[in-house]
């Protein structure tokens, strides 16, 4: 970084006047923060899997309207499972199955009359007179002969087998419907609680059915919530913490992410949106990204701590936030267009709400980030940190000189680097092509859970878990009185029972088998299909009599009371969306084909249809939310670089990073999923934040000192590299909390971030210096061809010849010798007279500071330089004054005298040698004499690679004692300077003792243009072997002030 | 308080009054504290307070003034014991004494006008013309103190007068005259002080042991018109030189005695006459050394004779005086600073109580440490006619910008008859704080 030639540069001034109260920035920022927490309060959730899916979606009204008329809920199901066949016809396991059902109807929230199971149902029998409609458990106890005779007649209800009872005969099972379905959970713990009570051996009993996955999610979110944002916000400070080193460090990120995450909890909460499932994964996915803007800010913060150890807290925080403003913005943006991206896409409110919240929270945390944070910097007045001690004398820490010397290898072989990334995009992209969007609502959970073991009997000893529903309508009232018409449904039934997966359905029909073969001694469906009557009126006199004859509401979630609406119920044992997906589109078709005709309609219904649209839905708006985020992004980028290349590289990265993650799940058999499906958009924007610094940093090689790719990455990679570093871990860390969650979902969301985040600033790392070190080898080709090398040489020779003569040749000119380098320094013209006023610091090893104020004149004339130092304060040294003659003429001895006003004398002092040290500074007379300019008899001047840290438009010269006379004379062996080449000024110069070893550094904080003439306004040398440091500032300069020559004389002291 | 006092009372009182009513630059207090102890018998010789307050500000654009005092107070009282005889002061000059305990003075009081290219100083001041360390040549306008003997800065010792005194330059060199119509002398300690002379030379030859009273008679001349000093100096720096010159005429600071009668029979009695004194400075530097010298004669300075009887004359002879001192920026950080100052009584008459001619030799040695906050000196006045000296070490380390503290002691060798070995039992450690505030 070059020293700041414009110091009052607007952003400057902005952050001037926004520091200016540091308490009450601080102060705004807490209120802002409790004004959205209060609305915490009235927080609303909604962990219902419906709120995924549009409310007018028609597979939602359709399946809203088969709860309607059919009275269907979402039902808790208790599965008795018993290890043998027919092992739950034994006295024990039915009793114990009666007495659980009367355990559960009883209960508060449950429906007593819809509670089914053997306990409840009857079976169908008769003859031609009369007609049997007999409960399967007799009222006494259950004997032997009960048995016998329940498990005849459950064997002729085919309704009855595989829902009520296993096929097998191994279990059974109770089907509960609840009153309020937002109370689910706590029904599912009482259910629970009175299930484990009926455990005995030779007897499990499993609770599960859509109420009970709702209510154990629901009660999930609450504790990931609870464990999991903490858990984010502990890990993030550890990041930070190690990122600095520093406890004090922790607070401004803290306030950032605090800020950021309730800001946007609280706005969901004022705003009325409810925290759904997915949404307990927000603040932690603000949390990760909003201390990405602190990292960065604070990195560049204390680089300049180290640069400048003299300047105050506020004007190097004013210096770092008017530095990092911008690409914080940008990068602001670019991850917020991420989630505009996915909000834009999806078509799931959630995920869409996540999205605006998501991006709403990325501008938060940039508000914080560039409003409080740097307030809250100057208040906790941030020392140095430890982690960048050694920053300049060795060109970063050890975690920066790694992830150069990376970047370095990939620009040293940009064909392999490049080579090898592209096959690994190719087996990633073969890999990808594996992958699978899927659904399972259990899957949510980890496999131990015991409502995902519950799935998992119900599916392997039932007739499945998963309802596909097709709601039968007529166009009139007892429509469904027509033989007709049922023969359709049974065959719409038999065509159902065809497809994988849907082990059984349950329709009016199978009832009507049961009557017509009870009362008609019809074949029955163990025969040729189901028995149905012939006529229309016989279904309506069965219909009646079954009615007349058994529980009247017992048929009501097969057929409507006027026989309008019919219910055809398949029972599909999968658990993947996938498995139901060709099952749904098949039955779509054979309705749309085979089924529909005037009059006559089929609709499908039930949660395994909604499941097909909602991730059908998924699929488009997955790779729809992508390509938007990326589009987004990459005109971001475009803008931000005003190149296409650096844009396209800007997100070329993080999408071989979500390539290779796609490879990776499709390889494993990780399937995307609505909440996981997220994680890409969410991963571009964030991913991109890398490529753009580090593209932020190369891009522009050919400018100032840094000519190639290598220059720009020893230059400025370190700094960055190593932000990026942590700003990864942080993310990744971040996400990784995810991993603790209950949801399995969350967890391989929080996993594929964690993963995409580090994968993409690796990818960042490696890509960006190959693709432009690859760049920079096709300019120079292009630029050997003989003609246009010709003209280039030409041209360069032309262009120096017209700089010498026009005296302003700059460095970047790439002939520029060291030597020339410190002519120019030499050169650099210093005004014939000057008055100024000078603050100097004084601090010691410890900390402790002394302040000198002094009035310093210069003047030369006549070929002497003559400087006069008064100090102004303290009062203890007041008026003291020092005055020097310079000759230019080397041949000539200096002059020097000193006023102690205590005396009342002047007197002529010795003068000192170059090396002392100048009045309790750790200047020495030379460089008070010097001006920043290098006596060019004294060095033997080479040119250096710039450094890490260097800044823009700077070169580097190193200069080596010429001889032991003048190493010993200035006390230096030689020294490496940066030099500025607009302004000739030393940026920094870093002295060596005449034993080589590290001595001081000279850092030039602040240089103003006065009167046409650089001036250095700040000025801070550290002595590294004493600790002590000195920092100068010139309060006022004044370049016409009318100096009298008596001033400047030794007769002219005391006055 | 005689009518000069309360005319210089009067005149000081409305400059400060005007003082008040001016734009006040600084106000400042200086604190010292200074605890003695003799290392003959370990017992406390000095326990001493002294405050000087100063103020310094703006009565109009061109008219700076500057007022300061001093407070002494020691609880030993034995560097001035007792009442402290001001008998050689003016009496618009003499310090207020503070019971037997101390003394308040006005130090300065002063305005400096600028008049076009001139300036002048007006009140009472300290003239500085001399830039000897340890002893004076040129610095002859002011008389001094000698309760601490040449012990304490001159800055310390230097009595200020009330003078006028007018700067201009001429050419490229700057012109001074200064008149002090202030007959103030020197200062000398009690013959019972701690630093009280012993030596005969400085007791118009009285033997080491005799008895020394004080002066019954004080012949200082009074009156500030007829009596005052007059000088002139221009100064300039030519060709790498700084150089000066010096013309002055004023009372001869330092008595010559008589015996006198008086109602108590003979007493001794302290004469002062005037003096002239012409002389010459130069300073250059070479390489990393500072060379300096100065020279004078004083024509017909007033000495005093004894007979080996014990009979006191006087005789008046031509004083050459001349030092040349070298300043040295030596290695390691020292500044090492050496001068020989010789002085010669021209054709002395017999019996003259002081050798006819003084050589001696300063060396002082100082580095600092700590970036000048902690200073260690060695400072060894040694006479060669006499071969006695005296050695001070001292170091003084600043804890603040306000506030150091410092320990030194004098070490003093030789024959009580010299300059230096007559305080040869008045060795002492002084521990030092100093504050301004």
């Amino acid at each position: 970084m070059s020293a700041r030639t414009t110091p009052h540069s607007p952003a400057e001034a902005l952050f001037e006047k926004l520091t200016r109260r540091p308490w009450l920035a601080v102060l705004l920022g807490f209120v802002i923060t409790a004004s959205c927490a209060a609305g915490l309060p009235g927080l609303v959730k909604d962990t219902s899997v419906e709120a995924f899916i549009p409310r007018d979606h028609p597979s939602v009204t359709v399946r809203d309207r088969a709860e309607e008329i059919f009275g269907l809920r979402d039902p808790i199901i208790v599965a008795l499972v018993t290890p043998s066949r027919n092992g739950i016809y034994q006295p024990g396991a039915l009793e114990q199955l009666r007495s659980l059902h009367q355990a559960i109807a009883a209960l508060d929230n449950v429906r007593a009359d819809r509670v089914m199971s053997l306990a409840s149902e009857s079976s169908i029998s008769g003859d031609d007179v009369s007609l049997d409609i007999e409960p399967y458990f007799p009222d006494g106890p259950v004997d032997d002969d009960a048995i016998s005779s329940l498990r005849q007649r459950v064997a002729a209800m085919p309704p009855h087998v595989g829902t009520l009872v296993s096929e097998d005969g191994s279990g059974a099972m109770i089907i509960a419907e609840l009153v309020d379905e937002d109370l689910a959970s706590d029904s599912y713990e009482r259910i629970v609680g009175l299930a484990k009570q009926t455990e005995q051996p030779g007897l499990e009993v499993h609770v599960a059915g859509q109420a009970a996955v709702g209510g154990y999610l629901s009660r999930f979110i609450d504790e990931d919530a609870r464990r999991l944002q903490p858990a984010a916000i502990v890990v993030i400070i550890v990041v930070v913490f190690l990122t600095f080193l520093k406890a004090r460090a922790v607070f401004g990120p803290l306030l950032v992410i605090v800020g950021a995450a309730v800001g946007t909890v609280g706005a969901m909460a004022w705003l009325g949106t409810p925290y759904y499932a997915i949404t307990s994964a927000l603040p932690v996915v603000i949390i990760a990204i909003a201390v990405a803007d602190a990292i960065h800010i604070m990195t560049r913060f204390y680089e300049l701590r180290e640069e400048r150890p003299g300047s105050t807290t506020r004007g190097l925080v004013i210096e770092a936030m008017a530095d990092m403003w911008k690409p914080v913005t940008l990068t602001t943006l670019t991850t917020a267009a991420g989630f505009v991206g996915i909000a834009v896409a999806s078509v799931m409110p959630p995920i869409a709400l996540f999205g605006w919240y998501a991006a709403l929270g990325v501008l938060l945390a940039w508000f914080y980030s560039l409003f409080a944070l740097p307030n809250l910097m100057i208040i906790l007045k941030l020392n140095r940190s430890p982690a960048f001690a050694r920053w300049h004398r060795e060109g970063g820490d050890p975690i920066a000189r790694t992830l150069t010397r990376v970047s370095l290898a990939s620009a040293a072989h940009p064909g392999a680097a490049l080579g090898g990334m592209a096959v690994l995009a190719v087996i990633a992209a073969v890999g990808a092509s594996q992958l699978r969007i899927d659904r399972s609502l259990v899957e949510n959970f980890r496999a131990d859970e015991p409502v995902r073991i519950a799935d998992g009997v119900l599916n392997d000893t039932f007739a499945g878990s998963s309802m596909l529903d097709v709601m039968v309508t007529t166009d009139a009232p007892d429509g469904l009185l027509n033989a007709r018409r049922l023969r359709k449904m049974a065959a719409l039934q038999d065509f159902m029972e065809s497809q994988p997966f849907v082990d059984k359905t349950v329709a009016i029909t199978d009832y009507l088998d049961r009557l017509h073969v009870a009362l008609a001694g019809g074949p029955g469906e163990s025969g040729d299909g189901r028995a149905l009557p012939d006529e229309d009126n016989a279904i309506a006199q069965y219909l009646l009599m079954y009615e007349a004859s058994g529980d009247p509401t017992e048929l009501e979630e097969e057929i409507d009371l006027h026989y309008q609406h019919a219910l055809v119920r398949g029972f599909m044992t999968s658990s993947l969306s996938s498995e139901e997906r060709p099952v749904v589109a098949e039955m779509e078709r054979y309705l749309e084909e085979t089924f529909n005709e005037p009059g006559l309609t089929g609709l499908l219904s039930g949660r395994v249809n909604v499941d097909y649209h909602w991730m059908n839905r998924l699929a488009a708006s997955h790779f729809e939310s992508l390509a938007i985020s990326l589009l987004l992004i990459l005109g971001a980028s475009i803008a931000l670089f005003r190149g296409l290349l650096p844009g396209i590289v800007s997100i070329a990265p993080v999408s071989f990073a979500i390539l290779c993650i796609y490879g990776v799940m499709g390889v494993v058999g990780v399937y995307l999923e609505p909440s996981t499906s997220m994680f890409a958009a969410i991963s571009l924007g964030l991913g991109v934040d890398y490529a753009i610094h580090l593209i932020s940093r190369i891009h522009r090689v050919g400018e100032g000192n840094i000519q190639t790719v290598r220059d720009a990455i020893l230059a400025r990679f370190p700094a960055a590299n190593r932000a990026c570093f942590f700003n990864a871990l942080a993310l990744a860390a971040g996400f990784s909390v995810l991993l603790l969650s209950e949801l399995a979902t969350l967890q391989r969301f929080g996993g594929l971030i964690a993963v995409a985040a580090v994968s993409g600033f690796l990818g960042a790392l490696v890509l960006v210096p190959a693709v432009f070190a690859l760049r920079s080898r096709r300019d120079e080709a292009r630029l050997k061809t003989p003609a246009t090398g010709h003209a280039v040489v030409l041209l360069a020779f032309g262009s120096l010849a017209f700089s010498l003569a026009c005296g302003e040749v700059r460095a970047d000119d790439g002939d520029m010798s060291a030597r020339l380098v410190a002519e120019r320094v030499a050169g650099r013209p210093v005004g014939s007279a000057v008055e100024r006023e000078l603050q100097m610091t004084l601090t010691d090893r410890r900390g402790k500071t002394r302040e000198r104020g002094a009035v310093v004149l210069r003047k030369t004339a006549e070929g002497v330089r003559k400087i006069r130092f008064s100090f102004t304060s303290p009062k203890s040294i007041r008026d003291t004054t020092f005055l020097s003659h310079d000759p230019e003429d080397p041949a000539e001895d200096d002059n020097r005298w000193l006023y102690l006003p205590a005396t009342g004398k002047v007197r002529r002092i010795p003068p000192s040698d170059r090396g002392d040290y100048f009045l309790g500074t750790d200047f020495t007379y030379e460089d008070i004499d010097s001006q920043l300019k290098f006596d060019l008899d004294d060095y033997e001047f080479s040119l250096l690679q710039a450094q890490p840290g260097d800044g823009d438009n700077v070169v580097r010269i190193a200069g080596k004692a010429a001889s032991d006379a003048v190493r010993q004379e200035l006390g230096y062996g030689g020294f490496s300077a940066v030099i500025d080449t607009g302004s000739w000024m030393p940026v920094r110069i870093e002295f060596q003792d005449p034993a080589g070893q590290p001595l001081k550094t000279v850092n030039v904080l602040e240089v103003e243009q006065v009167a046409g003439i650089w001036e250095a306004r700040a000025i801070s040398v550290e002595n590294h072997q004493t600790g002590h440091s000195t920092s100068f500032r010139y309060t006022r300069i004044d370049f016409g002030a009318d100096i009298p020559d008596a001033a400047l004389t030794p007769t002219g002291l005391r006055w | 308080m005689g009518p000069r006092q309360k005319a210089a009372f009067v005149l000081v009182s409305l400059w400060a009054g005007q003082a008040v009513a001016a734009e006040v630059e600084t106000l400042q207090l200086d604190l010292s504290a200074d605890m003695g102890w003799s290392t003959r018998d370990g017992g406390s010789v000095q326990q001493e307070l002294t405050l000087e307050p100063a103020v310094e500000g703006l009565l109009t654009d061109n008219l700076d003034f500057r007022v300061s005092a001093r407070v002494r107070a020691d609880a030993r009282d034995e560097l001035e014991p007792r009442r402290p005889d001001l008998r050689t002061y003016s009496s618009f000059s003499r310090p207020a004494t503070l019971g037997t305990v101390g003394t308040a003075e006005l130090r300065d009081a002063y305005v400096d006008a600028i008049l076009g290219p001139a300036r002048m100083r007006l009140g009472k001041q300290q003239i500085v013309w001399g830039s000897l360390d340890g002893f004076k040549i040129l610095d002859a306008l002011n008389p001094q103190s000698f309760r601490e003997f040449i012990l304490d800065g001159f800055p310390d010792s230097r009595i200020g007068l009330w003078a006028a005194s007018l700067e201009w330059p001429m050419g490229a060199a700057l012109a001074q005259v200064a008149w002090a119509p202030d007959p103030t002398v020197h200062e000398l300690p009690r013959p019972d002080a701690y630093f009280a002379f012993r030596a005969p030379r400085f007791r118009f030859g009285a033997p080491i042991d005799s008895p020394a009273p004080d002066p019954a008679v004080v012949n200082r001349p009074d009156d500030a018109w007829k009596d005052g000093a007059v000088g002139a100096r221009i100064r300039g720096f030519t060709d790498g030189w700084d150089w000066s010159v010096v013309a002055l005429s004023g009372l001869n600071p330092r008595p010559y005695a008589t015996v006198e009668l008086t109602g108590d029979g003979p007493a001794l009695a302290h004469n002062y006459r005037r003096r002239e004194l012409y002389g010459f400075s130069f300073a250059r530097s070479f390489g990393n050394t500072a060379l300096r010298g100065e020279a004078a004669i004083r024509p017909d300075l007033s000495y005093n004779t004894r007979t080996e009887e014990g009979l006191l004359g006087v005789t008046r002879q031509d004083n050459i005086s001349a030092a040349l001192g070298t300043d040295i920026d030596a290695p390691g950080d020292v500044f090492l600073s050496t001068q020989l100052f010789v002085d010669h009584v021209r054709d002395p008459a017999p019996g003259l109580v002081r050798p006819e001619t003084d050589w001696i030799f300063t060396l002082f040695a100082r580095k600092m440490f700590l970036y000048q906050t902690l200073r260690t000196e060695l400072k060894w006045y040694a006479s060669l006619t006499d071969g006695d000296g005296v050695v001070r070490p001292a170091i003084s380390y600043a804890v603040s910008d306000n506030l150091s503290l410092r320990l030194g002691a004098d070490v003093f060798y030789g024959d009580g008859s010299g300059i230096f070995g007559q305080f040869a039992d008045q060795d002492r450690v002084i521990l030092g704080l100093d504050m301004t505030l």
